[in-house]
């Protein structure tokens, strides 16, 4: 810039020297300086944009590449290890690197030389590749590099078969046999896997059954239990409080004494009850677990190891060296489903993720419908009540900064104030009988919710003032000219025009607020929540309640987690649904604010 | 609306309904009210903020809770052998030569329990110690028994009690088969009675012990006596029971060593550490002498020294909590802390030194006791004229000091929770209430250096946890503050440069279509939320990068010079050629400049590793091989590029024109290239040859700057490289954005006039729009400023959260945003450290609240001078 600037001086007094100098009709032909056009410098500026959007989309496209990836089946590889060990499983991602010496020592002599030939040709790097190679309860890994020089053979086995299972992540195997009551009835491969799927939906959903039973149907009786508990501990309390304030033996203090027997009576009777339904629920659940117990699969690892897996607990079995393209399709989709619809397994590395977007969703309704009638009615006094003036703009100012203020200081604001000040108080006043262990003392989702809101409330009042100022004047006073008072303008006149801008204030509130984690950290977002905050339990929605949150689970898996390699995929695809939810309220509120325009285009003066 | 008379004669019929004036009523009452009370709550979180934060730095307060007359005692010197249960309801004073102890209530004084000690006898030396209630005494046969003293708690059951017991309302209490008995909140009944537990008696084999200490080790009890014939012995203790007869039998192993100085008479005090890794002799006449005694069986003298003036007795000796720091009181009054750091020119046998580290200033008279606290760095000081002193030693303060009693104080202790202190003199018992929850935040204290326990001087430090029980948390905010700065300069380094030329591109020079469509592209950034970009820096940005360092490096400076490479060729196009080809500009750029960049970087960063960094940059970084020139060279490079840009364009270029003038346009072209292509030459020459002679006059680039610390060092995986770049990439949209809106909002007869007048769209740029747009540009990079201050999730994914203070760009650092998600869950709620953390929170508030509000101020004069022009 130094450069041009000075150049740009230097020209015309150039130029008038020439001009004394030489001829007189040179002025007339003069041209610009090529260095005039700052060509480099414009090449240069033009360059930081290419770059950041490089940036921009080379971002999307990871995100795109790796979100989407995640889900494809791969074929299953069988490797031979120069040392005469066996892997077998997936190949998940490749690297090169500069194996020490040792490795290569390692070896077995006769594979050594053709190692070193192999190095030697390649400048002494490796490639080598990472197998997921799972059956941890065996192998106690789930995964195994694999250099290139130690290789001796690779196959592609057709049964090798992937199971996706409940527990203990993936399982890797060729089968053996199928198992009825521990007899096996098949043990041709392709026999075995005609009868695996003979069996397989009706072990799942006698799994799912027992399932049901134990959260839905044994929960509803630790539910009534824990009622009819707080129930006596509510009366005791009450009872101790009567007695200090009315003294023992006071009416007041005998009919909480009253009180508190009839809440131990209805507990003993729950309890008796409970027991009864106890008994038949475990019935039932045994039943279930005896027949699930009777269908096995005998499947053998690469290295011979035998293992019998029960069917119940297998989630997703397919042959991967046998897909064709149709069913690898399916596959997909039916993973992708899964992640949409299921709760996670496996400390979150498998599984769905559907609790994280339940949490996120609702956590941004009640954000939204706290943020915005309040947005609303400042920016409706700012624009319209408030007198203009030093004060309102100095106002206008703090709450422009507002924006800019870090989300983590409301995270701090909310725990303190929300959880701690008020939550505390709602717990003496309202549930004593469930202390110490807080009921809205701590982070919850109408905490995280109300955090939020706070945190966005700026954007809203900006958005509405914009909008609300861009009502034409003429418009206010043509309804005040009409007879209509300040009010029915307001209502009738202003505010449908400002709607445009009030819902794109509301939508960009709603994907900033999606996308926030940094406070939610603070304020109840939590690494796994099994209940969610809406159930059948009263009141059905459990607004004291911790829960999960899609942008906390990006942080939690890529960072918290104990497979942090099986985890990785997962987190892509996380981040590719967060993205994908966010831009849509984006796209949304853009589509939105078009769509009412144009609507009240015609309606202007 | 009074009626008046009307043309038409008529009253007017027509009145606004009350319905509407009600509604218009309540609407204005309801949104002024609601519009006022969001804006409070909005502005509520600072006052919020700050009311969590005020307590910090309330003054301590301490007052006296009762005196209790009867309470004296023939007492035993030296030692506080007065100690105060944790619920300040009792408390016991050793009498007769500490042969008796004697329990009494904290409430009237009324006398609770009398118990002999040791049957009789009068052991020869006592030693108690506070914090573990461990009592130790030697007898003149060489005997030593150790024993607890503790305050059991029992509760009683409501039958076969005398009347009066189970007749206790809540919170009374009474005193019951010598000890006392409380009816607690709950309903129970407690009773809390003085019990003294004594372990077999151990056999030294030595007579005449006149100093014992005991301490803990790892390994077991470690005990450390001398006798009256200056022989110091230092023995571990392993007990053993013979499964035979249940007897319990203790052995001791160790050494002995003869103790220097005995001229001046025995020591007074012996004072064994922690660890039982050091044993202090302290004479009265300020004489100590440090044994080394790591290894038990062979000690050594570390180090003897004067602790005092001459002329200046040794009165009181203590340790603080840890049993690390000593603590010396003297006959002028004078409280001052020691404790052993290692230098790297220590001449002791352990290369420890021990070393005046706080002086707490001087008392109104001799002092006659010490009590440490036993949970913190809290020191009370008892002194000869009755006063007490309390101090807070880490930060040098003195937080109270009272006259408690007439006489010297001789016994001190504080309440096992800190929340009250006893004392005793002439005039009695005196308990005073101690209202000190954060004694440790001051201002100084948390902005300034301490000298903590076991550092060499007073740095910055932030440690707020820790595995041990005596761990002093370290509350220094700065390193979190530097950390916040160094992760806001890299991040704008990279991303403002990037985000303003972007900006100006897309305002002055980008035509066409792609004008309206990039812009809201980069926009859509803005929304994406940072805990994907703190994701992707920590695991693919990172590991990337390390695998890479010197091609990355090196990109840097190869795409900016392709871009510019390539406008300077592109400028020797002919005319017809260069007018029709304008249109592909940005194509061009995109898809032939950028990947030419990258692909340089990549064929000159494996170069530039062998020129400049001998071959393995990280080998380099660790200052193992190569010289400093190559850092020199990198940090030199863009300093040369603008000197030589400067000596080009005033002197070069003037000189240049006149010839230009009558050469064709490719020629001319020519001839720029070539400048181009020398000056950087030049550029290269030039920093090469400062970096050698920097190098030759023995500055390492890798080394220890004055002021600014180190900026080339190790390389740590997750760096300031990669958060500055992703950082940067976060407040680009923000910046570009605001930047774009400045830009555009320059009115465009502005525009017209200068491109009417001849200038070129590059001069019209430099010289009317920027200038006019300064402010708005001003104030866009404010705020992306602000936004890089608060960022939080990628700095905590990406930043390796080590509070470290230095520059380094391939070191982490921890930010305060980063700090307080990490700590703030696990913080207890409203105590110290909780609210430090609000006072992180606060700080981070003021420090993006005053950048914003001086761009919005900057924002807002700019529009108003925009409408003007």
């Amino acid at each position: 810039m130094n450069q041009s600037e000075s150049s740009a001086v230097a020209a015309p007094l150039a130029g008038a020297k020439t001009g004394e100098k030489v001829r007189v009709g040179y002025r007339s032909k003069s041209r610009t300086a090529l260095a005039a056009h700052g060509q480099p410098y414009v090449w240069l500026a033009g360059g930081m944009l290419a770059v950041s959007l490089a940036m921009i989309l080379g971002l999307i496209g990871l995100v795109l590449y790796r979100g989407t990836g995640t889900f494809w089946p791969v074929p299953v590889i069988q490797v031979e290890l120069a040392d005469g060990r066996l892997h077998l499983g997936e190949i998940t991602r490749r690297g090169s690197y500069v194996p020490r010496d040792e490795l290569i020592d390692a070896l077995p002599p006769e594979a050594r030389q053709a190692a070193r030939a192999l190095l030697e040709a390649n400048e002494g790097i490796s490639e080598r590749f990472l197998i997921r190679t799972g059956n941890f309860e065996l192998s106690h890994e789930h995964f195994n590099w694999v250099s290139d020089f130690a290789v001796k053979t690779t196959s592609y086995p057709q049964w090798a078969l992937l199971f996706e299972r409940q527990e203990w992540g993936r399982f890797y195997g060729l089968p053996q046999a199928f198992l009825i009551d521990g007899r096996p009835v098949a043990t041709a491969p392709e026999e075995v896997w005609a009868a695996f799927n003979d069996h397989h939906g009706d072990a799942r959903k006698r799994w799912r059954e027992r399932r049901a039973l134990e959260t839905h149907a044994i929960g509803k009786i630790n539910h009534t239990l824990e009622q009819a508990r707080l129930q006596v501990r509510g009366a005791e309390l009450a009872t101790r409080n009567a007695e200090e304030r009315h003294g023992s033996g006071s009416p007041a203090h005998q009919k909480a004494l009253m009180n508190l027997g009839a809440a131990q009576a209805a507990l003993a009777q729950l309890t008796l009850e409970a027991e009864e339904d106890y008994a038949r629920l475990r019935d039932e659940i045994n039943s279930i677990n005896a027949e699930n117990a009777r269908f096995e699969i005998l499947v053998s690892t690469a290295e011979g190891q035998t293992k019998a897996l029960p069917l119940a607990g297998i989630v997703r079995a397919y042959m991967p060296n046998q897909l064709s393209f149709g069913d690898k399709l399916g596959i997909y989709f039916d993973r992708w489903l899964e992640f949409l619809r299921d709760d996670p397994r496996e400390a979150n590395s498998e599984g769905g993720v559907f609790p994280a977007i339940f949490g996120t969703v609702v956590m941004t309704l009640i954000m939204s419908i706290c943020v915005v009638p309040f947005g609303v009615l400042a920016a409706l006094y700012l624009r319209e009540y408030a007198k203009a003036g030093p004060m309102i703009s100095t106002v206008r100012i703090a709450v422009n900064n507002l924006a800019g203020v870090p989300s983590i200081v409301f995270g701090v604001f909310g725990l303190g104030f929300f959880c701690y000040l008020v939550g505390g108080t709602i717990d003496q006043l309202f549930y004593p009988a469930k202390l110490p262990s807080p009921t809205f003392g701590t982070g919850g989702i109408l905490w995280a919710s109300l955090t939020l809101a706070l945190l966005t409330l700026p954007v809203v009042i900006v958005a509405t003032e914009e909008s609300l100022a861009a009502v034409p004047s003429s418009m206010r006073e043509g309804s005040y000219a009409c007879g209509a008072s300040k009010w029915q303008t307001i209502r009738r006149i202003v505010l449908p025009r400002a709607m445009p801008g009030i819902m794109t204030g509301m939508i960009l509130a709603m994907a900033r607020g999606a996308g926030e984690v940094a406070p939610l950290m603070l304020v109840g977002a939590v690494k796994l929540a099994p209940e969610l905050p809406v159930d059948g339990y009263a009141p059905f929605v459990h607004l004291e309640r911790s829960f999960m949150h899609l942008g906390f689970h990006i942080f939690d898996l890529g960072f918290q987690s104990q497979n942090s390699e099986a985890a990785v995929p997962m987190v892509f695809s996380t981040t590719l649904l967060l993205v994908a939810i966010i831009a849509l309220l984006n796209i949304g509120a853009i589509l939105l604010r078009n769509r009412l325009r144009r609507k009240f285009m015609t309606s202007q003066f | 609306m009074v009626s008046q008379g009307k043309f038409t004669g008529k009253q007017r019929r027509y009145q606004t309904k009350k319905r509407v004036k009600m509604a218009d009523l309540v609407a204005r009452v309801s949104i002024t009210l609601g519009g006022i009370g969001t804006i409070l709550a909005v502005t509520g979180v600072f006052v919020f903020l700050t009311y969590v934060v005020v307590p910090l730095f309330a003054a301590e307060k301490v007052e006296p809770l009762l005196k209790l007359q009867n309470i004296h005692s023939g007492l035993h010197q030296p030692g506080n052998l007065l100690s105060v249960d944790e619920h300040l309801v009792m408390g016991w004073v050793a009498v007769d030569q500490a042969t008796r102890l004697r329990s009494f209530r904290l409430d009237t004084g009324e006398w609770l329990d009398d118990l002999e000690l040791f049957d009789g006898e009068i052991p020869l030396a006592l030693n108690y110690l506070d914090r573990e209630q461990l009592l130790v005494a030697a007898f003149a046969d060489g005997r030593v028994k150790l024993g607890s003293i503790d305050f059991e708690t029992r509760f009683l059951h409501s039958e076969d009690l005398p009347a009066k017991i189970p007749a206790l309302k809540p919170g009374e209490r009474a005193a019951y088969a010598g000890g006392i008995v409380e009816r607690t909140p709950v309903g129970q009944l407690r009773l809390q009675k003085l019990a003294v537990h004594f372990e077999p008696a151990i056999e030294t084999g030595v007579t005449d012990i006149v100093l014992i200490d005991v301490s803990r080790r790892p390994g077991g009890q470690v005990v450390s006596f001398l006798t009256a014939d200056g022989a110091l012995h230092i023995k571990s203790l392993a007990s053993r029971r013979n499964l035979l007869t249940g007897e319990v039998i203790t052995t001791l192993t160790g050494g002995s060593m003869r103790i220097p100085h005995l001229d001046a008479g025995l020591p007074q005090y012996l004072l064994l550490s922690g660890i039982a890794d050091n044993v202090f002799l302290a004479w009265e006449d300020g004489h100590l002498v440090r044994v080394d005694a790591r290894d038990i069986s062979a000690p050594v003298i570390a180090e003897q020294r004067r602790l005092l003036e001459d002329g200046v007795r040794l009165t009181s000796f203590s340790y603080l909590i840890g049993k690390t720091t000593l603590v010396t009181g003297d006959s002028q009054g004078r409280v001052r802390t020691w404790f052993r750091i290692k230098p790297e020119d220590a001449t002791t046998v352990d290369g420890a030194v021990l070393t005046l580290t706080h002086d707490l200033g001087a008392g109104p008279a001799e002092v006659t006791s010490l009590a440490p606290s036993l949970r913190r760095r809290v020191l009370a000081a008892g002194f000869a004229d009755g006063t007490a002193h309390l101090y807070h030693v880490t930060s040098d303060q003195l937080l109270a000091a009272e006259k408690v009693g007439e006489g010297p104080v001789v016994s001190l202790v504080l309440a096992p929770k800190d929340n009250a202190f006893a004392s005793l003199s002439a005039s009695g018992l005196a308990l005073w209430k101690i209202d000190a929850p954060h004694p440790e935040t001051t201002w100084a204290a948390l902005f300034g250096k301490k000298h903590y326990e076991g550092l060499e001087s007073p740095q910055h430090v932030w440690q707020s946890s820790s595995g041990t029980d005596d761990f002093e948390p370290k509350y220094g905010l700065i390193p979190l503050v530097f950390g916040t700065l160094k992760a806001t300069f890299y991040s704008m380094l990279f991303g403002a440069p990037l985000a303003l030329l972007a900006a100006i591109y897309t305002s002055e020079f980008l035509v066409g279509p792609l004008r309206s469509r990039i812009k809201p592209v980069v926009e859509m950034m803005a929304s994406l939320p940072s805990v994907v970009l703190g994701f992707l820096a920590a695991l693919v940005v990172a590991p990337f990068v390390e695998n890479l360092v010197p091609n990355v490096l090196a990109a840097f400076f190869t795409v900016p010079l392709a871009f510019i490479g390539c406008g300077y060729l592109f400028q020797m196009l002919p005319s017809n050629l260069f007018v029709r080809w304008s249109r592909w500009q940005f194509a061009l750029l995109f898809f032939i400049a950028l990947p030419l960049g990258v692909q340089s970087a990549r064929v000159v960063g494996p170069w530039m590793e062998i020129l400049l960094f001998a071959g393995d940059i990280k080998g380099w970084l660790q200052g193992r091989i190569g010289s400093g020139t190559g850092g020199w060279v990198l940090m030199l490079l863009p300093l040369c590029g603008l000197l030589i840009a400067l000596v080009n364009s005033r002197l070069i270029t003037p000189r240049l024109r006149q010839i230009t003038e009558k050469h064709t346009r490719r020629q001319a072209g020519l001839l720029e290239m070539s400048k181009f292509a020398l000056g950087l030459l030049a550029t290269l020459a030039c920093a090469w040859l400062l970096g050698s002679l920097l190098n030759g006059a023995g500055l390492d680039s890798r080394g220890d700057f004055p002021l600014i610390g180190p900026v080339l060092g190790t390389y740590v995986q997750r760096n300031a490289l990669v958060v500055g770049f992703i950082m940067g990439f976060a407040i680009i949209p923000i910046i570009y954005t605001l930047a774009e809106d400045a830009l555009s909002s320059v009115p465009e007869h502005l525009r017209s006039a200068s491109l009417a007048s001849g200038a070129t769209p590059w001069q019209t740029a430099v010289r009317i729009i920027i200038p006019t747009a300064a402010s708005g540009l001003f104030s866009a990079l404010m705020i992306g400023l602000g936004r890089a201050v608060g960022e939080t999730m990628i700095v905590l994914m990406a930043a390796g959260n080590t509070p470290v203070l230095e520059w380094n760009i391939f070191n982490g650092f921890r930010t305060l945003s980063a700090n307080i998600a990490v700590e703030l869950p696990e913080a207890v709620v409203w105590g110290t450290h909780f609210r430090v953390l609000f006072l992180a929170a606060l700080t981070l508030f003021m420090m993006t609240f005053v950048v914003n509000t001086l761009a919005e101020i900057v924002r807002l004069r700019f529009r108003k001078r925009a409408y003007q022009l």
